[in-house]
């Protein structure tokens, strides 16, 4: 079994049995895609909500639209359609509950909500989410059980 | 809903070593407020400029999911924006060590209103030069300290970073005591607007 870590704006493929982790989610989501029936899952670590250049960036993992359509494209690819997949979210905290200043402001509740409607719009079901909030988490997906661990420093761990 | 850059905002290597005199001169009046404030010999590191990709920065303070104090200082005025400074958990500890020497009774509130206080003054005092240099109205707001992963608490000036760019200008700096035997590592981001107004500084005072 491997551990696949997934780095801030990108996203990475795993299959059953190995492990996807991303560590210190902030404002930042982390969206996870997974099939059952084959055990493939995906995993992106997302910064923004929507990119403003659509699919020509070189880091499709950095935006919440783009980063879905890209685990979409490769799912695609691997013969997985939108109707197979489940999604989990996690992150999309406001680390400095409402403090912070200029275009910075509500990113995280920008990043889950556009998360949402990207996901929405291309038909996949969210089975669950553990958003907003004003504190850190890691976030670590089993393709085994398709479970979403998610760590913080404060109040433990919380199993999706 | 679309994040749209705001600008077109590059800097130039050059740019970047003229950003860090601003730092500089925010650094010696931050160390002698800092001294006055501890009644002992504070000094202050001029900055250690760093570009880094977006995935590196956390790795100046232990890495993602490293416990980190971040102390954010917004500003208002003429422009918005924000200021952060984030220390290592260690960090954090040395620098109670600097305020409070021989002290180990410190109260927890106390800890974090010191390192506000700290963060407040180095932020305070580059906001102030870049307000004198660049003649806008730049009024530091009250800090906000958090207490968590290092990764997380960057993130929202990492993502304003990320709307425009995949790096990050870093301002690197150690205080430390007299004999320099207690040194800290403070890392400072700059928010755009922020950094856009340190190179206006910057220009400013090239331009003398």
């Amino acid at each position: 079994m491997d551990l696949v870590v997934v780095g801030i704006s990108e996203y990475k493929f795993a299959d059953k049995p190995d492990r996807l982790i991303t560590y210190g989610l902030g404002s930042c989501v982390a969206i996870i895609l997974h099939c059952r029936n084959s055990g493939v899952a995906s995993m992106a670590h997302v910064m923004l909500p929507m990119s403003f250049t659509g699919d020509k960036i070189s880091t499709p993992g950095k935006f919440a639209d783009t980063a879905i359509v890209a685990m979409l494209k490769e799912m695609d690819g691997r013969g997985i359609g939108p109707g197979s997949l489940e999604a989990k979210l996690t992150g999309g905290a406001d680390m400095f509950a409402g403090k912070i200043k200029g275009m910075s402001r509500r990113i995280g509740a920008r990043n889950v909500l556009a998360t949402r409607k990207t996901l929405g719009n291309y038909g996949v079901k969210i089975l669950a989410q553990e958003t907003g909030g004003n504190t850190g988490r890691t976030a670590e997906f089993h393709t085994e059980d398709g479970s979403l661990i998610v760590r913080t420093l404060r109040e433990g761990k919380v199993v999706l | 809903m679309t994040d749209t850059p705001t600008t077109d905002f590059f800097l130039t290597s050059e740019d970047i070593d003229a950003i860090g005199r601003v730092g500089s001169i925010g650094a010696r009046h931050a160390a002698r407020a800092l001294s006055r404030l501890t009644a002992t010999s504070v000094r202050l590191s001029k900055p250690e400029m760093k570009t880094l990709s977006i995935g590196e920065v956390p790795d100046l303070l232990g890495g993602m999911d490293a416990p980190a104090m971040g102390v954010l200082i917004p500003f208002h005025g003429d422009v918005v924006g924000n200021t952060l400074l984030l220390y290592s958990d260690d960090g954090a500890k040395e620098l109670l060590k600097l305020l409070f020497p021989g002290d180990d009774e410190v109260t927890e509130e106390l800890k974090d209103s010191a390192i506000a206080e700290t963060g407040n003054i180095l932020a305070g005092a580059i906001h102030t030069v870049m307000s004198r240099l660049t003649e806008r109205i730049l009024i530091s707001l009250p800090p906000i300290t958090v207490q968590d992963m290092a990764g997380a608490i960057l993130d929202p000036l990492l993502a304003e970073a990320g709307s425009y760019t995949d790096e990050v200008v870093t301002l690197v700096f150690h205080l430390s005591d007299e004999d320099g035997t207690c040194l800290v590592k403070t890392v400072l981001i700059p928010g755009i607007e922020c950094l856009q107004l340190m190179q206006e500084a910057a220009n400013r005072l090239e331009a003398g």
